[in-house]
């Protein structure tokens, strides 16, 4: 699930090299290396796991794990759960990235290149279980400086009772509910469906402007 | 399963609003290379914080220019420009020009963007040129109209307008002879001489393509008589297509008698990628105290021994990318001191470290004190966390910064010398292998100027801040070698980098280095050896910085022998004490300033001032200046050295953990004047970036 750009052109415009004139007593090896490792993963093929997730292949894990889906740029991963701190799962994917739910919503992502750093959500949790009617949601991202930024969005909730809901296991009764939140720049829309007993079971989340929606599906709950 | 997967992607359309179609993002590059229509310049300027290439030209005429948009309304210039046939006994001719522009005002409802630009105000004169130009936007259309002087003011010129000011204005010098490439400020004669006027529209069909025709009053009056070129008409047309969001090509029509082509590449150092947030691993889970979680890593903290930690936490230091230093555990209390290793930034290895120390430290201990150490094993800070915040602050909205506000800096000289650290690591070895490039730009008599090959070195640490380092160069490629040889008057301290350049197999460092902490605030060190390529001998500096300021001083001073040209053990005979006060200061805006003031590798006194644009992603872009007691005709073309400084650390080129850096001075001519020794490991940057005010500046990639 981690893309990698190409390395822009000005460090070839430059040079490779970080030695001339510069006094600092440092190796050159890596950076090759790192160009390499950039050109072989741009021609990775996508390969499609959803075949693979059976109900005999989940229970042979032994362990809480998730399905996710990068519809924008067709990536998958099967993510297991690292941790949980204060009701925050962490869940991690063989690339070393991570995604942190909370209570069904994606409160952080890390390794995507435009993680969602944070998400306040002291006004969504309440509204998605139908105690308040809209909500501000403000995410955090990570800009070109390093500095964190807070982009607000206004959101309001529909709430579907029962419904069913399918996922790479099959078809499960479901609640729904439609976040629609609007921010300055950018809108968007997450779904999640939680199971009768109020677990999520299946969710899609926007991330970033440029990593777009994260399909998640929950597996072993 | 087919039909359902299709229903998922079937929903994928994205409900993200799309931004509007984005007109008048950034103006295009006219063929000098600035901001402009076709061959003139307009008003607007670049975005704050544009570096851009522009590569292009028409039959008989390449020109390249680098430039620099330094601050919201005020940006610098370089020009490199080839002219064929210009000079009559040679077919190659090299120009070097340099541009300064500035804003006047902001276009507005009402009124137009207003700029003052002087063209080639250093160089040999050939591009010299004044003008003021406003431009209004309408929609889709822009329309630009100045007035020029000097070159711009050669076609269908008339009397001087500032001629009511008195006669100074109404006669322009005539320049001087483009051999005596003299390299200083040509003041006395910008605004003077004819005044003529130009203008132009320019069209945006979409925000891809861009059309642009223009009246130029550029006669072109030299290529005229020395070269090929013919001005048979003031109109010239061009029009630029943006291929992506950095590159765009140009194609025009110039003078009614060529055809040009241009590419242009703009980076913006405040956007240097794609990817803000990196690609690299996520970091390590925080446990919490008291919790189950601890029990998902498969293992419990408590029953790591002590004597034991030291060397799970180096293992645990060492799978980030950092480096162990040492360690110290009382009941309530871990120290922590660590290199940064392979990250580049200090902030994010204190937030990752932070997080192992959770994991790792039993139950009981409560404050974490990390402190960051330099590549040359000296503490600076100490960064203390109480472990209550981080559990507490993790997912916090305002995490990051309610974490900087929390965690208290400190001076590291207090905590270092009243506690006993356990020797960890020392004596250390280590070694690397690898290629080199070194380039250098816009020289004189070659573009580029470059030499590649393969090194091995290695370093031996013998205790905290003292080692031995050395290093062999062994030459593969180059064409340094074939330089002219030096026509310097001074002590050739520089100016024979083409005999150096012979050498094969070399010995670029051999030294070894001291660095302490003589007191609170206080820095130093001392490197003796073969210090660099040219020159080897003692070198001893002090630095004065405490740990929450942005003003630092420092005094440094060598006393260094010539090496031999073989670069091997030997030397010549040119000795010289050379050493300097410096002071340093950074500034709220994001601009470093450093004053050097002191004796140069010649013998000759003077100073040195460097101003840089920082960004608080570790890029930095600047350029300097010296002045010393040594005469511009003595020192020779280009009067004073002077240059740019462009720094970009290459974590942010490849979005991963990497603390290397391009870094590149580009100076229009490299003389013996205003020289430095080139130190290895000189103190202030290295300091810095444990400091207070730089991990402020990167504490967002705390939680990252």
């Amino acid at each position: 699930m981690t893309k990698v750009s190409l390395a822009p052109a000005l460090s070839l415009i430059l040079g490779l090299s970080t030695l001339a004139g510069c006094a600092a007593i440092n190796n050159n090896d890596g950076i090759l290396a790192e160009l390499y490792g950039s050109f072989r993963s741009r021609r990775q093929e996508p390969v499609n796991i959803r075949p693979l997730i059976t109900p005999e292949n989940v229970r042979f894990t032994g362990e809480p794990i998730i399905f996710a889906e990068f519809p924008k740029d067709e990536a998958q991963a099967i993510l297991t759960r690292q941790t949980t701190t204060n009701g925050r799962d962490v869940w991690l994917a063989s690339g070393n990235s991570t995604m942190t739910i909370y209570n069904g919503i994606l409160v952080g992502t890390r390794g995507t290149g435009n993680d969602l750093m944070n998400v306040d959500t002291g006004e969504v949790l309440p509204a998605i279980r139908g105690q308040r009617a809209t909500a501000t949601r403000v995410n955090r991202y990570m800009n070109g400086l390093g500095q964190i930024v807070a982009v607000p969005f206004v959101c309001d909730y529909a709430h579907q009772a029962s419904t069913r809901v399918e996922i790479a296991l099959g078809t499960y009764p479901a609640s729904k509910i439609v976040e629609s939140c609007a921010g300055q720049d950018y809108s968007f829309e997450n779904t999640y469906w939680y199971t009768p007993s109020g677990k999520p079971r299946k969710t899609r989340s926007w991330v970033s402007p440029e990593v777009g929606y994260v399909d998640i599906e929950f597996l072993t709950n | 399963m087919a039909a359902s997967l299709a229903v998922v992607l079937g929903a994928a359309v994205p409900t993200v609003v799309a931004a509007e179609e984005q007109l008048w993002e950034r103006p295009v590059f006219n063929f000098m290379g600035v901001p402009g229509i076709v061959d003139m310049p307009t008003a607007h300027p670049m975005n704050d914080a544009d570096l851009s290439f522009v590569v292009g030209g028409f039959t008989g005429v390449v020109r390249n220019t680098l430039n620099f948009q330094f601050s919201p309304r005020a940006s610098g210039l370089l020009r490199y420009a080839y002219i064929e046939d210009f000079l009559p006994r040679s077919t190659s001719f090299y120009d070097r020009s340099f541009d300064f522009r500035f804003l006047l005002s902001e276009e507005s409802s009402y009124a137009p963007a207003v700029t003052i630009g002087l063209q080639d105000i250093g160089g040999t004169g050939i591009y010299s040129g004044e003008y003021i130009v406003a431009a209004k936007t309408f929609g889709r259309w822009r329309a630009t109209a100045g007035i020029g002087w000097g070159r711009f003011g050669s076609y269908n010129g008339f009397s001087n307008p500032l001629g009511i000011f008195g006669s100074y204005f109404k006669d322009r010098p005539s320049q001087r002879g483009v051999a005596d490439q003299t390299g200083q400020l040509d003041f006395g004669q910008w605004f003077r001489g004819d005044a003529a006027l130009f203008g132009g529209i320019q069209y945006q069909y979409s925000d891809k393509l861009h059309f642009s025709a223009e009246y130029s009053s550029d006669a072109y009056t030299e290529e005229v008589i020395r070269t090929g070129f013919e001005h048979n008409s003031p109109f010239n047309f061009s029009a630029t297509y943006r291929l992506s969001d950095q590159f765009s090509v140009k194609a025009g029509y110039l003078y009614g008698d060529r055809l040009a082509m241009q590419l242009n590449y703009v980076f913006n150092a405040k956007t240097p990628n794609k990817t803000p947030s990196g690609v690299g691993n996520a970091p390590p889970p925080l446990r919490v105290r008291g919790q189950q979680s601890a029990l998902d890593l498969g293992w419990t903290p408590e029953q790591v021994a002590p004597q034991n930690l030291h060397v799970t936490l180096s293992e645990a230091l060492a799978k980030e990318g950092f480096q162990f230093d040492s360690f110290r555990l009382e009941p309530h209390v871990a120290y922590l001191r660590f290199r940064n290793g392979r990250e580049y930034y200090t902030s994010a290895a204190v937030g990752r470290i932070a997080r192992l120390m959770t994991q790792l430290m039993p139950d009981s201990v409560n404050r974490f004190v990390i402190m960051p150490v330099t590549d040359y094993g000296v503490p600076v800070s100490t960064i203390t966390i109480e472990r209550s915040d981080l559990e507490e602050l993790e997912f916090a909205p305002d995490g990051a910064w309610d974490t900087f506000a929390r965690s208290v800096f400190d001076d590291a000289f207090e905590t270092s010398k009243s506690l006993v650290f356990p020797n960890d690591i020392y004596p250390n070895f280590d070694w690397g292998f690898g290629p080199y490039l070194t380039l250098a730009f816009f020289d004189p008599n070659n573009p580029l100027r470059y030499q590649f090959g393969l090194q091995v070195n290695a370093t031996y640490e013998f205790a905290p801040g003292a080692f031995i380092y050395g290093r062999i160069n062994g030459k593969i490629l180059g064409n340094e070698d074939g330089l002219p040889p030096s026509d310097s008057v001074l002590p050739h301290v520089r100016s024979d980098i083409n005999i150096y350049a012979q050498a094969d197999v070399t010995l670029s460092n051999l030294f070894a280095a001291k660095y302490w902490r003589p007191r609170e605030n206080w820095f130093g060190r001392v490197t003796v050896g073969y210090l660099e390529m040219m020159y080897g001998g003692i070198s001893a500096e002090m630095l004065w910085k405490p740990v929450d300021s942005s003003f630092g001083i420092g005094a440094e001073i060598n006393y260094v022998q010539q090496r031999d040209f073989d670069q091997r053990f030997g030397f010549q005979d040119y000795k010289v004490a050379t050493g300097h006060l410096s002071f340093y200061q950074k500034s709220r805006g994001g601009y470093l300033y450093q004053l050097d003031i002191g004796r140069y590798l010649a013998g000759d006194w003077g100073a040195t001032l460097s101003v840089d644009r920082e960004f608080d992603n570790g890029i930095r872009i600047g350029a300097f200046a010296t002045l010393t007691d040594v005469p511009f005709d003595e020192f020779g073309e280009g009067s004073f050295d002077k240059g740019f400084v462009i720094e970009i650390p290459l974590t942010q080129v490849f979005s991963r953990q990497n603390d290397r850096e391009l870094y590149r001075v580009i100076r229009p001519v490299l003389r013996d004047g205003g020289a430095k020794l080139q130190v290895p490991g000189r103190l202030y940057y290295e300091v810095r970036e444990k400091q207070q005010p730089l991990l402020q500046e990167q504490w967002g990639r705390f939680w990252r």
